[in-house]
């Protein structure tokens, strides 16, 4: 039951996740799963054969731009936010505040 | 140093992008599997270690190229792009859907499958087994070739009544032998049709046979028992208002006092099997619902007879004083329920035990009456053996619990069949179309890819079929006598014409079911843990390779 449920978590809070990590700066594949685990704690892991279809995925919507640049002697591929993918970024973590305070309503309430 | 592009490269082929999209890809996953492997380097790991860590992260390179495909261009993986086990580029999915083809090669195979339609059947005879047209050509072929069988086949079954007396006549023209297929027209239905002239001309050829007779009381019974009121009315007053009509009460004499009972079974038997044989159809359960859809005598109105000559007759005239002639009328009974036993029909040979049955006890206490000890002890011994036909009769019906069960399964592989071959032929279609046209439809593509499991599922549902109707795989020439065809293959055939009552109105349903659930289940669990193994031999495989 706890898989599917995670599994469902993160299915839907993937795009999220990547906008949100995006919105500071720009970054490549590898940071971002990196990022994903390490901020939380090693919950949340990114399988990345998901990642970069996800990726992928946002770029088709125009959310996100991939663009290759110079990094340690090599080009890397980075990836920013649009316009778009910064107001669906804004759309989706009022949902995800709205959501996560109605949940901690439920779950933090305690038997008198 | 490792190659991770050419890695990427090998494994994500054919990525049926634009070349510089493609080459893109390509470069950014290669730098993912770089990245890790320094990492794991880095963190103490060995160089075996290292590498295993970082391929570790794409363990399904097919999922992932589709996956990828899927999100840059928002549409299926052409199906003749996969890669995947189920995918057309493969020769075993082919081969899966050849090898259920090359069963039907197989007769009992053929056999099999007959069995899907027999449950839904109202008649035991189905007129689709021949049609009208291909009676018509069977007929005009017999003519030209003066085949007295073949005419008589299509009298049999010919659905138009008409035309079956019309083929029945000219059969009947050619071989004299053949004049028993006139029992066929013995009864009142259609209602326009009049039996009376084919019962005469049976009797005439016939003399010495019950069967004639107890047509010729039958059909004055259907047309008595359409009367209105006459099912209102109880039934000793049923039976003596019927003994009383001399159209029922001469032939129902001259039955019980012929010295045979044959209703046309060995030779109805010989002929369909010929016919069938000669027609190349080697199918047996033609043969059992031919069979089963021969006339036989009103078995109601035969019973009906005998109470009225214990009951009424023999116990008047016993009362009376009139002992001898009070035997007689019981022997009379009990010598025909000896005649009728001989019938092949399970439902004959009861009601002959039945009225064997209640002679014996009118005539035992008679015959102790008279003095007649030894004749009496001789009864009580006849009395004991039909006790113990009825004790075998009732294990036979026990032993129908395996036919049950076979049957059960049979129809259950059947209808996965049934499924998965217009699965196959839907899946067949779409990858033809796709093959021809690519880009189609992005929908037809996704249900190609999936459809792909249809083949294999196809071959083990048609080997589970084949595998539960082996046992009851016959050749129609293998079967010497009716006798031995309602024995080998009757229960099962029977049993599977009577699956609709049992799947729709008994409550233990359950019960009946567990076992052929249990079956399936172990055949798709092979069938998965197959797939699996197939999957992950080819993908080791595959990693050796690069």
């Amino acid at each position: 039951m706890g898989t599917i449920l995670d599994r469902e978590l993160k299915k839907g809070n993937a795009e999220l996740l990547i906008l949100a990590l995006l919105e500071e700066k720009a970054r490549h594949g590898y940071e971002i799963g990196k990022l994903i685990a390490e901020r939380s704690e090693g919950v949340v892991r990114f399988h990345v054969a998901s990642l970069y279809p996800l990726l992928y995925r946002l770029e088709h919507r125009g959310w996100v731009k991939g663009e290759w640049e110079p990094l340690g002697g090599r080009r890397r591929r980075f990836y920013r936010l649009t316009a778009t993918g910064r107001k669906t970024l804004r759309t989706q973590r009022a949902r995800w505040r709205e959501f996560s305070s109605a949940m901690n309503r439920i779950v933090e309430v305690r038997c008198a | 140093m490792h190659d991770w592009k050419e890695l990427v490269r090998v494994r994500l082929a054919p990525l049926p992008l634009e070349s510089a999209r493609r080459a893109e890809i390509i470069e950014e996953l290669s730098q993912q599997l770089e990245d890790a492997y320094k990492e794991a380097l880095l963190g103490g790991a060995s160089e075996p270690e290292a590498v295993r860590r970082s391929l570790a992260q794409f363990n399904d390179w097919e999922g992932l190229r589709k996956d990828v495909f899927r999100a840059v261009k928002a549409e299926e993986l052409p199906v003749w792009q996969q890669r995947g086990i189920l995918s057309p580029k493969h020769p075993w999915v082919w081969a899966a859907l050849v090898l259920s083809l090359a069963l039907l090669a197989l007769s009992g195979f053929r056999q099999s499958l007959a069995t899907l339609s027999a449950p839904f059947k109202t008649d035991p005879w189905d007129e689709s087994y021949f049609s009208t047209r291909t009676l018509g050509q069977m007929e005009r072929r017999a003519i030209a070739e003066s085949d007295a069988r073949a005419l008589a086949f299509v009298a049999l079954h010919h659905p138009d009544i008409r035309e079956a007396a019309r083929a029945a006549e000219k059969a009947m023209a050619m071989d004299a032998h053949l004049t028993w297929i006139s029992a066929r027209f013995a009864r009142v239905f259609p209602l326009d049709h009049n039996p009376a002239s084919w019962i005469a001309r049976l009797k005439a050829w016939d003399p010495d046979n019950a069967f004639p007779y107890l047509l010729e009381a039958g059909s004055f019974v259907d047309k008595t028992s359409s009367e209105p009121g006459w099912m209102s009315r109880p039934f000793p007053e049923q039976r003596r208002a019927l003994c009383a009509e001399s159209n029922f009460l001469t032939p129902m004499q001259k039955a019980f006092a012929a010295p045979r009972y044959d209703t046309y079974t060995t030779q109805r038997f010989e002929l369909d099997r010929a016919v069938l044989q000669h027609q190349g159809r080697d199918r047996p359960d033609l043969l059992m619902f031919s069979l089963a859809s021969r006339p036989i005598p009103n078995l109601l109105a035969t019973k009906t007879y005998a109470e009225y000559l214990l009951n009424d007759l023999g116990e008047s005239s016993e009362k009376a004083g009139r002992n001898e002639e009070a035997v007689a009328q019981y022997q009379t009974a009990g010598q025909f329920g000896v005649r009728m036993q001989q019938a092949s029909t399970d439902i004959e040979r009861l009601i002959a035990i039945a009225i064997r049955k209640e002679s014996y006890e009118h005539l035992l206490p008679l015959l102790r009456h008279q003095g007649r000890t030894e004749e009496a002890a001789l009864l009580e011994a006849e009395l004991a053996d039909l006790e113990d036909t009825l004790v075998l009769a009732r294990e036979h019906r026990s032993e129908e619990g395996v036919a049950s069960r076979a049957a059960l399964l049979v129809w259950i592989s059947g209808i996965a069949v049934f499924l998965f071959g217009l699965a196959a032929l839907a899946w067949l279609g779409s990858v033809i179309l796709l093959r021809w046209k690519e880009n189609t439809s992005s929908l037809l593509s996704h249900f190609a890819s999936l459809a792909g499991l249809a083949p294999p599922l196809l071959l083990f549902a048609s080997l589970s079929l084949y595998a539960a109707y082996y046992p009851y795989v016959r050749h129609i020439n293998q079967f010497r006598s009716e006798g031995q065809l309602a024995r080998d293959v009757g229960p099962f055939w029977e049993r599977i014409s009577l699956l609709r009552t049992p799947l729709l109105t008994h409550g233990s349903w359950v019960n009946i079911m567990i076992w052929p659930t249990v079956w399936c289940v172990v055949v798709a669990v092979i069938g998965t843990i197959t797939l699996r193994w197939v999957a992950s031999r080819r993908e080791r495989h595959g990693f050796a390779e690069e």
